[in-house]
């Protein structure tokens, strides 16, 4: 009777472990395939034979083109860049919107929250045209403006940072009020720090998105000076020659690389501020 | 400062209480204010400018405008490749938003049941959701590649023949679709853990005491439905990301062959911004905000219904 | 932390601004020319050197690339796009079939000026047939940079596999399919007998196929279809016969990977990839090129390739640009062009010189396939009219459906008739 039991527990830790290495492997497939192509010399590449590891390793050669005939880390800051921009702007816009939606009262509070429901729903790309056609009336297209500015205002951040808002109790802000504090204060000195893990949790969308966008920047920008990455890495591809297999997939594997390092260094933080954001 | 001047004179009795409201009142709208004139000039305000568009027959760079009523929206309803568009981007959600929603379920609640590998799970089947599209499409275009991409190769060894998935126009959107499926589940994987941890273990436990002992009973009684919140944000989530969806078409299909894999935003795309038929593109992007509107209203009403909430 | 914040904002709109301030330079006396080329992966490297030796030769201009576009019709389109919004680049590298487009949207500098200040084009050394080809409506506007001819890249090593050799290679297109269903049987599983690249861009290798019979895309109006007769017809009827034969749809670049990956017999194709093809296959087995089968001895050929253009507008801007053009298109930049990449040389002087490419050709036998050719070029056409780049999609479409046996050359003529025509404007009379 008791032999039973763990025998079938151990089953099915067989078989859990058996199904999540099969989906963690599908996963997993694409970036193991990159890295090995990257490490890879041509005729290797194309020779019908498959091994994850090159027999002739020729990653020095192909990484080497990848950031001699692209300017990949150029790409890599002008992700940093923009999306610090973007990130920063957002929170000056959505911080003091958020509270006052969250704690004061004035009229029209409520169909201004409406309103950012409602734009909740509306799609980025959908406003594309009239974005650009704005750029272009004061001209700022092709300018590290025209990839920072569209995104000032999020409705998403304004909408997170409410809730949270709302979650802190109005005691507090009445004491400290009573004490002294003038809005603004209430703002820096008590909401963004009991509010943190939501703030962290809105910053790591708004980087992921818009580091990983390539709609807009396809749009906007026309030089590589200012191009993000994922408008930097189409620049390195060609179809037509199709010749530089190996230093393709080393140019994606640079481009992909700082997130996925990020994400791996600061696991807990990201799933964590994703769960946040959910409950909300 | 209009705001120490105001808080100096505050006491907390009713008259000073009305004083702090009126006060309230103007520190609201102040904070308030760059929000609202970016809600209006970056959302409505566009919104409002591309239905104007739609309506006219107004090209960029041109000064003058002519109303021409719904001439647009014929010409887009007349024109196959927009149905064309239409139909795959909904056959490209129905097969992303089941796939990834049921996979992403699956693979979080195989986590959840044991402590073995967690972060190692977690991280691995989040990493794609992180990756940059368009890097990882190349990628997954030179994997798909019909004769030396990996796919292929494999279903070579196991004797099957290799198929040519991003040319042929019966799999290039399936092909697609799995893609995405790739880049999401990950996502709702995440979200369902975190969905279950907050499943309270007195409800098991109560269960247990109703007889309901087994793995599939705990599914059905507990589980799912204290889910039903976190599927119905996931659903929806995953829904608009699907019609969304432009990075891998634009990279390895550009909507081809013959618009097999054509979809909204990219039609949007190649209208608006390759051949600068402003007003259609205009027309094309009402049509694709009240889709998208639409979806979504729809499916948190029909939803909102079904959940059961503790 | 606001104050942080604060900084990092201004810095980023100070660097916008900085960058926007100097975009806007022009006239001092340094000159920042604003290029713009297509195919990166052909041309990245060879465009980087020709703009360092250029101002290592001419300090005061320098080179500053935008973004590369994948394709001719992309780069067509973007050109379009800033001709609005009014950021037209100094320099285009642009298809030769896309000067008409230009010019008829009062785009592009004409270029006699300058070349009658230095003398003449014929001074100059270029190819008379291809300076040709740079004029439209009796004005030069174009210098070609590189040219190309489709031509047949064969794998003599899978020929053996049939018994055949290179040298006895079939002329006409029904032996070449069977040849390529000979080879597939003979050379076992992967193995892809013949594949014709009827996705090169701008329609260049459909259009090849009716200037091969002697006919020609519109009509020398310039403005009317001409490929509803029986050349075209032909031609269509060809491509349906590539289909039935069971041609896989592959793709510009998937195709070639699979050729230098040594899995394709015979590839019909442009020249220009000729240089990295070698360079990819490294000896790995027997690469030679082969002359594009002419179907009637009138048959000619449409040159490929692309044309450096100046679309600047100010004077000081003008003469630096055609500095520059006549740098890329002139001995030393040709010469340059030849050895990375397999295009012609639009320059004579530089093919004749020993010592720039005169040796080079003997060493390469692959590459004069293309300039034996020569005497057969006639023009790539584009078609006129806003619609000029969405006709091309859509002879695009209606080629796929050949190629892919869905339909047939009788089902499609009338089609595609109807619908280029549709998108066609009225004939100016």
């Amino acid at each position: 009777m008791i032999a039973r039991v763990p025998d079938r527990r151990f089953a099915g830790q067989i078989a859990r472990h058996a199904v999540l290495i099969l989906t963690a492997a599908f996963a997993l497939l694409p970036f193991l395939w990159m890295v090995s192509l990257s490490l890879k010399p041509p005729e290797e590449i194309f020779q019908a034979n498959f091994h994850f590891w090159p027999t002739a390793f020729h990653g020095v050669e192909n990484y080497r083109v990848a950031l001699t005939a692209a300017p990949m880390f150029r790409f890599l800051l002008n992700g940093l860049l923009v999306c610090a921009a973007i990130f920063a702007l957002q929170l000056l816009v959505c911080i003091p919107c958020a509270y006052a939606l969250a704690k004061l009262r004035f009229r029209g509070r409520d169909t201004l929250f409406s309103a950012v429901l409602v734009g909740l729903l509306l799609p980025p790309q959908a406003l594309a045209i009239p974005h650009f056609v704005l750029l272009n009336v004061f001209g700022l297209l092709d300018t590290y403006a025209a990839l920072i500015l569209p995104w000032a205002i999020s409705t998403f951040g304004i909408f997170l940072l409410r809730q949270f808002f709302r979650s802190i109790p109005d005691e507090i802000i009445h004491a400290a009020r009573l004490d002294g504090l003038g809005e603004f204060e209430i703002i820096w000195r008590i909401m963004i720090p009991m509010t943190a893990p939501a703030l962290a949790a809105f910053g790591i969308f708004s980087v992921v998105a818009h580091w990983n966008d390539l709609f807009w920047p396809l749009i906007a920008v026309r030089r590589e000076e200012i191009s993000t990455p994922a408008l930097g890495i189409l620049l390195f591809r060609d179809d037509e020659a199709g010749q530089f297999l190996g230093p393709l997939m080393a140019g994606a594997v640079i481009i992909v690389a700082p997130l996925l390092a990020a994400f791996l260094i600061a696991q807990r933080r990201f799933i964590d501020g994703l769960a946040v954001t959910t409950m909300k | 400062m209009t705001v120490l001047e105001q808080d100096c004179p505050r006491r907390v009795d009713a008259k000073a209480s009305f004083a702090m409201r009126s006060g309230e009142h103007g520190l609201g709208w102040l904070a308030v204010s760059p929000a609202m004139l970016l809600l209006v000039g970056l959302l409505f305000g566009p919104v409002a400018a591309v239905v104007l568009f739609s309506l006219t027959d107004w090209q960029l760079g041109s000064f003058s405008f002519h109303f021409i009523g719904t001439a647009n929206f014929s010409t887009l309803f007349t024109d196959p490749t927009f149905w064309k568009a239409l139909s795959n981007t909904l056959i490209y959600a129905a097969i992303v938003v089941p796939g990834t929603v049921l996979l992403g379920l699956v693979v979080a609640l195989l986590i959840e049941a044991s402590p073995g590998l967690r972060g190692f799970y977690r991280a691995a089947h989040f990493l794609p959701v992180m990756s940059t599209m368009s890097a990882m499409a190349i990628v997954w275009g030179s994997m798909l590649h019909p004769t030396i991409g990996l796919v292929n190769r494999a279903l070579v060894t196991m004797g099957m023949s290799g198929v040519n998935w991003l040319r042929d126009e019966r799999t290039a959107l399936l092909a697609l679709a799995v893609i995405g499926i790739w880049q999401g589940f990950g996502f709702a994987m995440v979200l369902f853990v975190s969905g279950l941890k907050a499943v309270p273990q007195q409800l098991y436990d109560a269960a247990a005491v109703d007889g309901a002992d087994g793995i599939l009973d705990r599914l059905r009684f507990v589980t799912l439905p204290m889910l039903g919140p976190v599927t119905m944000f996931v659903v929806i989530l995953t829904a608009k990301r699907s019609f969304e969806v432009f990075d891998s078409v634009r990279v390895l299909t550009q909507g081809g062959p013959n618009y097999a894999s054509e979809v909204l935003l990219h039609r949007l795309y190649t209208e608006s911004f390759d051949f600068l038929h402003m007003g259609y593109g205009a027309a094309l992007t009402v049509v694709y905000l009240a889709i998208i509107v639409l979806l979504t209203l729809t499916q948190a009403r029909l939803l909102e219904q079904r959940v059961h909430y503790s | 932390m606001l104050d942080l914040i604060a900084t990092r904002l201004g810095t980023a709109l100070a660097g916008a601004a900085a960058l926007v301030a100097v975009s806007a330079t022009s006239t001092r006396a340094e000159v920042t020319l604003d290029v713009l080329y297509s195919t990166p992966g052909t041309f990245n490297a060879l465009q980087q050197e020709l703009a360092k030796r250029f101002t290592e030769a001419n300090p005061d201009i320098k080179v500053k690339f935008r973004n590369p576009a994948a394709s001719y019709e992309e780069a067509a389109q973007q050109i379009l796009r800033d001709q609005i919004t009014g950021r037209l680049p100094d320099v285009a590298f642009n298809g030769i079939n896309q000067i008409s487009l230009f010019v008829d949207r009062g785009l592009g500098a004409p270029l006699d000026g300058f070349a009658a200040a230095d003398g003449g084009l014929a001074e100059l050394g270029y190819y008379p047939t291809l300076a040709e080809l740079g004029k439209y409506k009796g004005k030069l506007y174009g210098l070609p940079f590189a040219v190309s001819t489709p031509v047949l890249y064969v794998n003599a090593d899978l020929l053996a596999k049939a018994g055949t050799d290179v040298s006895a290679l079939p002329k006409t297109w029904p032996e070449l399919l069977a040849l390529g269903k000979t080879i597939e049987t003979k050379a076992g599983s992967g193995a892809t007998g013949f594949y014709y690249q009827w996705e090169q861009t701008g329609n260049w290798l459909f259009q090849s196929l009716v200037t091969s019979k002697g006919g020609r895309m519109l009509k020398a109006d310039g403005c009317s279809i001409a490929f509803d007769d029986a050349n075209g017809m032909w031609a269509l009827k060809t491509l349906e016969a590539f289909g039935k034969s069971g041609m896989p749809n592959l793709g510009l670049g998937q195709a070639r990977q699979s050729f230098v990956a040594g899995n394709i017999a015979i590839l019909a194709d442009s020249t220009s990839y000729v240089a990295a093809a070698e360079r990819q296959i490294g000896g790995r087995f027997q690469f030679k090129t082969v002359a594009f089968p002419l179907a009637a001895t009138d048959g000619r050929l449409p040159a490929g390739g692309n044309v450096a253009m100046v679309f600047a507008k100010d004077a000081e801007r003008q003469k630096a640009a055609w500095k520059y053009v006549k740098f890329v298109t002139g001995p030393a930049g040709q010469t340059a062009m030849v050895n990375s990449t397999g295009y012609m040389p639009g320059n004579e002087i530089a093919v004749k010189t020993p010592d720039l490419l005169g040796a080079f050709y003997a060493k390469s036998p692959n590459h004069m396939t293309s300039i034996q050719q020569l005497p057969v070029l006639t023009e790539w056409a584009s078609f006129p009219g806003d619609n000029s780049l969405k006709i091309i999609e859509v002879i695009k479409h209606h080629m796929e459906s050949l190629v892919t046996a869905k339909r047939t050359a009788d089902q499609v003529m009338p089609e595609l008739v109807g619908a280029v025509s549709g998108l066609l404007p009225k004939c100016a009379g």
